[in-house]
C-alpha cells in the first residue's frame, strides 16, 4: 500500500489535503522568503492519528514537518517537496488545568494565550509570552524554546515545560519528565525543548502555571540616545533589582507603534525603556522607589509611571505591536533575532547604526534588553531592484556581530532554514558533529523536519 | 585506580581519551557518591575532577558566571556574594568539598528553588567530554539562546553517566537585600500540612517553603527589600494561622541549617522523590514508615532518609506510581520506583557514551 492510500485510510478527505489550491496555505511560514509545496498536508485531530502518520512516514521513508500556526520567523515550518505536513492546529484540547498543583496539560495545537485564559479563573497564568502569543501554538513554542519579554527573570519555554509526551521520529511514543517542577535523572524534557522538530512530534505538553503577580509597576523612561537607554539597564541590574521585563525601542520603532496604537510614547525621544516590576505589592512599591532613583540618575529626558492598569496595558500594546506597526514604515522588512551579552548592548547598537549607514538600509530596533536579545527590523522595498539583497547582507552582518560579541545567532526564533549556515560559525566543528550524531541516533533516517537547523551532510 | 587529577580542560580530555574504552567513574567532591576507600582495588578507574577548578569568566553586570566543574560550590557562592549575587536555586553547600560538576550531575537545588526555579533553570551552557574523549559545547554565555540542541539541559541530573562535565555557564541573580523566616511548629503532621498548604496558596511570593516531617515544622522564607519585610511577614503570619517563631540573621541561617537534610546520617540512603503538592500528605503517609521525610520547594519534592534495603524503598515508590533516585549514599544515582521510558534516553546516552564507559 503506498503512503497516499495509507493516509487516506486514516484521514477523511477534508483532512487530507493534496490539491495545489489547498496546499498553498502551507507552503511557507512567517518568513515568506522560503516557499515549498509539500506532497500532502494532514490535519490531525487525535494523538493516535499523529502517531500513525509518523509511523507510516517512517516505514515509507518520507520526511515530515510538524506544523502549529506557521508563525516561525526562521523557516522552521516550511515543508519539503517530497514530504508531508502534519498540521496540529486541531489537536488543541486543554486536557486539564490543575489549580492546586498549578500545572496545565495541553495538546500541542493549543494557542499559547489560551493556556493563560484557561488558568485565569484560578489566578494563574502561563509565563512565556512571545509577541505572537495570540496565534502561536505551544508545540511551536516547545520546538523553538520560545521566549518573550520576561526571560531574564522567568526563563524561556524550557523553564516552564515539566513533561512531554513525544512521538519519536520512528513513531515510538515516550514520556519525558512529569508533573513536578523537580525531577530525577537527566533533564530530557529540557533537551527536547528547542530541538526544532528534529526529535519528533510533541503530542502532549505539561506546563507549570504561575500565580498572577499581586502587583505590577510599569515605568517608561525616555532618552536622547540609545546608548543611554542601554546603560540604564546595566544600572538597574547593578542596583540589585530584578524586573519582570525590560524592553527598549528606538525612535523608528516607537514612532511606528505610536502611530498604530497611540500608546503615549514621548515624541522626539531617541529611545524608550519600558521596565516592569512585579510581585507582592509592598515589595514592588519598595522596588519602585529604588528604580526611580536609579532611573533619575541615568540621565533620562522623561520618566513616567503607569498610573493604572489601562495605562500599563497601553504601554505594552505599543511594544507588542511594534513588529506589525513597522509595516507602516516600509512595504517589507526582515525581523532579525540575535543576542549579545547585556553589557555589550550599547556597543552592538552603535555598530548596527554604523552598518545601517554603510549599507544605506534603515533599521528599527526593538529588543528584550534584560537579556540582550536584539530584534533589529531591517526595512526594504521589495519592488526596488537589489533592495532585498542589501537587506539580507545587513541581516547577515548583524548576526556576525552577535557572534563576535560573544552572543548567539538566535535568542528565540530558532535556526530553522534561515540560519543553518551560521550555526557552524557559532560552534566548533566538533560541536556540530555531535549535534549531527545525536540527530542520527534519534532519527537514523533523518525524516523529522529534515533540512532544518542542521545542514544535511553530503 | 584513580586517574590523577587533570587540572585543565585539555588534560581532562586527554585523560578520558587515553583511558578509553575502559570503564570510568567520575568523581567530584564525593559528598553524594563516596569515592571508593580503596581506589587501587576498585573495579573501575575513578576520574577525580577536583583539580579542574576555578572561575573562568564572571562579569557581575552580566549576571553570568562560567566555572570549571571541579570548583567547590562554596568557592563559587563566596565569589558571587562578594558582588552581591547568589545562586537563586540555593544549592545546599553540602560540605566544603561538593563541586559544581557534582551539583549539575546530581541536579541538586535547595529550598530557594521555590521562587525562581531549580538548577535546570539556570544552566545556560556547558562543555562536556564524551566517552571517546571529545569535547562538546552547547549553549553559551548569554541568558537567552535558541541555537542548536540544548545538551546542557540534559547534563542536569545526568549522574556522571553522559560524560565528564568540564565547565558550565550559569545565570545568577542579585542577592535579595534581606530575608526573614517564619516557622510554624505544628502539633501534628496534619496541622503542619494544613499550614503548609495555606502558606503555599496565599500568593505571598515566598522564597522558600519547606516541611520537616518528624518535627512537624513548616519553614517559610521571605526575601526582598528590607523595608517591605514587616508588612510581608505580617501577612505571612496571618496566612499561617498558627503561633509562629520569626527568625532573622544568624539564627535564621542556623534554623535552615539544622532543618536541612545535612544532619541525616551518612549510613543508609537519602532518596529524592519528585511529587506534586496535591499528593504531599498521602505520599508522606506512605513514606513515613521507611524513614524520616522532608518536603521542599512548596511540596514539589520529598527527601527520604532510609536505612531499609533500596529494593523495599523502590517497591513502595512503584506501588504509588512514584519515581525517585538515591542522592546520597553508596548507591547514589540509582533510580527507584517507576522507571522512565528508555527509548529517548538510550539514544542520547549511546551518542555521548557509545562504549558504555561511564559508571
Ligand atoms: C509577529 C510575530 C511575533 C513573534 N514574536 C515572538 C517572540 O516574541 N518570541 C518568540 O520566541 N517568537 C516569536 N515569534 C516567532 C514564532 O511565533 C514562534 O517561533 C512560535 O513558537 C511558533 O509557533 P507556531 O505554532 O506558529 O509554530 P510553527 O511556525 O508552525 O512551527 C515552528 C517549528 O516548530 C515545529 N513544531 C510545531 N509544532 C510541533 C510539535 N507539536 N512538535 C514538534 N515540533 C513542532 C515546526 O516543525 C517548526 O519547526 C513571532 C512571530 C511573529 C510572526
Ligand atoms: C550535607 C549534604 C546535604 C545535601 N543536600 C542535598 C539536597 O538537599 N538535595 C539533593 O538532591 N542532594 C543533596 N545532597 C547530595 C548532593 O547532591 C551532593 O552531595 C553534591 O551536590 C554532590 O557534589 P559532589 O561534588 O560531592 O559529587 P560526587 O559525590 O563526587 O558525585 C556525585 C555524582 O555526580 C557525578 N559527577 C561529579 N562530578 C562530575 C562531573 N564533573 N561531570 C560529570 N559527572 C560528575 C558523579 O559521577 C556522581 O554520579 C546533600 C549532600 C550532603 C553531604
Amino acid at each position: 500500500m503506498d503512503l497516499a492510500t495509507a493516509l487516506a485510510a486514516i484521514y477523511p478527505p477534508d483532512r487530507l489535503l493534496t490539491r495545489t489550491s489547498a496546499l498553498a496555505a502551507y507552503e511557507s511560514d512567517a518568513l515568506t522568503a522560503f516557499r515549498t509545496r509539500p506532497l500532502a498536508v494532514v490535519l490531525a485531530e487525535t494523538r493516535q492519528e499523529v502517531i500513525d502518520t509518523v509511523r507510516l512516514c517512517h516505514a515509507a521513508g518520507v520526511p515530515f514537518v510538524a506544523r502549529g500556526s506557521g508563525t516561525s520567523l526562521s523557516g522552521g515550518s516550511v515543508p519539503l517537496d517530497d514530504g508531508i505536513v502534519i498540521a496540529l492546529n486541531r489537536l488543541n484540547r486543554i486536557v486539564r488545568v490543575d489549580p492546586v498543583d498549578r500545572i496545565a496539560v495541553v495538546e500541542p495545537g493549543v494557542i499559547n494565550l489560551d493556556i493563560s485564559a484557561a488558568a485565569e479563573p484560578f489566578g494563574l497564568y502561563y509565563a512565556p509570552d512571545p509577541s505572537s502569543q495570540s496565534v502561536c501554538t505551544i508545540g511551536g513554542n516547545v520546538a523553538f524554546n520560545s521566549g518573550g519579554a520576561h526571560c531574564f527573570r522567568h526563563g524561556m519555554t524550557a523553564n516552564h515545560v515539566l513533561g512531554l509526551e513525544v512521538a519519536l521520529p520512528d513513531g515510538e511514543v515516550v514520556r519525558l519528565g512529569g508533573d513536578s517542577v523537580e525531577g530525577v535523572g537527566p533533564d530530557l524534557t529540557g533537551l527536547f525543548v528547542g530541538s526544532e522538530g528534529l526529535f519528533g512530534v510533541a503530542l502532549e505538553v505539561t506546563v507549570r502555571l504561575l500565580p498572577r503577580p499581586e502587583a505590577y509597576r510599569t515605568v517608561l523612561a525616555s532618552y536622547t540616545s540609545l546608548q543611554a537607554a542601554g546603560d540604564a539597564v546595566t544600572r538597574i541590574i547593578a542596583a540589585g533589582l530584578l524586573p519582570g521585563a525590560m524592553e527598549i525601542m528606538d525612535r523608528l520603532a516607537m514612532d511606528a507603534a505610536e502611530a498604530a496604537v497611540h500608546a503615549g510614547y514621548p515624541a522626539g525621544a531617541a529611545a524608550v525603556l519600558l521596565v516592569e516590576l512585579e510581585g507582592d505589592a509592598t515589595q514592588t512599591d519598595a522596588e519602585l522607589a529604588r528604580l526611580r532613583a536609579v532611573l533619575d540618575a541615568s540621565g533620562p529626558s522623561h520618566v513616567h509611571v503607569a498610573a493604572n492598569a489601562e495605562e500599563r496595558a497601553l504601554l505594552w500594546k505599543g511594544r507588542k505591536c511594534a513588529f506589525s506597526a513597522v509595516g507602516r514604515l516600509s512595504p517589507d522588512f526582515i525581523v532579525q533575532d540575535g543576542v549579545v551579552p547585556r553589557t555589550k548592548l550599547g556597543d552592538a547598537l552603535a555598530a548596527i547604526e554604523e552598518l545601517s549607514r554603510q549599507h544605506g538600509v534603515r533599521v528599527a530596533n526593538v529588543f528584550h534588553a534584560g537579556d540582550g536579545n536584539l530584534h533589529p527590523l531591517i526595512l526594504y522595498d521589495g519592488r526596488e531592484p537589489g533592495a532585498l539583497a542589501r537587506a539580507e547582507l545587513l541581516a547577515t552582518d548583524i548576526l556576525r556581530l552577535c557572534i563576535r560579541l560573544g552572543g548567539s545567532i538566535t535568542g528565540e526564533h530558532g535556526v530553522g532554514l534561515e540560519k543553518r549556515a551560521f550555526l557552524p560559525e557559532m560552534y566548533r566543528p566538533d560541536d556540530i558533529a555531535f549535534m549531527q550524531r545525536l540527530r542520527e541516533a534519534v532519527d537514523g533516517r533523518r525524516l523529522a523536519n529534515r533540512g532544518k537547523m542542521l545542514e544535511t551532510p553530503a | 585506580m584513580t586517574i590523577a587529577g587533570p587540572s585543565t580542560i585539555e588534560s581532562l580530555v586527554e585523560a578520558v581519551a587515553q583511558s578509553a574504552p575502559a570503564p570510568l567513574a567520575i568523581a567530584g567532591g564525593g559528598t553524594s557518591r563516596p569515592r571508593p576507600a580503596d581506589a587501587a582495588h576498585h573495579p573501575c578507574a575513578v576520574l577525580d575532577t577536583r583539580a579542574v577548578a576555578g572561575i573562568t569568566a564572571y562579569d557581575p553586570a552580566e549576571c553570568v558566571v562560567t566555572v570549571l566543574a571541579g570548583t567547590p560550590v562554596q568557592h563559587l557562592a563566596d565569589a558571587l556574594a562578594a558582588h552581591g549575587q547568589y545562586l537563586p536555586w540555593d544549592p545546599p553547600i553540602a560540605g566544603a568539598d561538593a563541586t559544581v560538576g557534582g551539583m549539575i550531575a546530581t541536579g541538586v537545588s535547595g529550598p530557594g528553588r521555590h521562587r525562581y526555579g531549580g538548577v535546570r533553570d539556570f544552566v545556560i551552557g556547558a562543555r562536556v567530554v564524551d566517552g571517546r574523549g571529545r569535547l562538546v559545547a552547547s549553549g553559551g554565555q548569554v541568558v537567552k539562546n535558541a541555537a542548536g540542541f540544548l545538551l546542557h539541559h540534559a547534563l542536569v541530573g545526568s549522574g556522571g553517566r553522559l560524560g565528564v562535565i568540564a565547565d558550565v555557564s550559569l545565570k545568577v541573580f542579585p542577592r535579595p537585600e534581606a530575608t526573614r523566616t517564619i516557622v510554624v511548629r505544628g502539633d501534628s503532621l496534619a496541622a503542619a500540612l494544613e499550614a503548609h498548604e495555606r502558606l503555599r496558596l496565599a500568593n505571598l511570593d515566598l522564597d522558600a517553603l519547606d516541611l520537616d516531617g518528624p518535627s512537624a515544622t513548616v519553614s517559610a522564607r521571605l526575601a526582598g527589600a528590607a523595608d517591605a519585610l514587616d508588612a510581608r511577614a505580617a501577612r505571612t503570619i496571618a496566612a499561617a494561622g498558627h503561633a509562629v517563631e520569626t527568625h532573622t540573621g544568624d539564627a535564621e541561617a542556623q534554623h535552615w541549617h539544622t532543618h536541612s537534610i545535612a544532619w541525616w546520617p551518612r549510613e543508609g540512603a537519602t532518596v529524592k522523590v519528585p511529587v506534586t503538592p496535591s499528593r504531599l500528605a498521602s505520599i508522606l503517609a506512605v513514606l513515613a514508615p521507611l524513614g524520616p521525610c522532608r518536603a521542599s520547594a512548596g511540596g514539589a519534592v520529598v527527601y527520604l532518609h532510609s536505612a531499609q534495603p533500596l529494593e523495599a524503598v523502590g517497591a513502595v515508590l512503584l506501588a504509588h506510581h512514584l519515581t525517585g533516585a538515591v542522592v546520597r549514599g553508596a548507591e547514589a544515582g540509582r533510580r527507584l520506583g517507576v522507571q522512565p521510558s528508555p527509548a529517548f534516553a538510550d539514544r542520547v546516552r549511546a551518542t555521548l557514551d557509545p562504549d558504555g564507559r561511564f559508571r
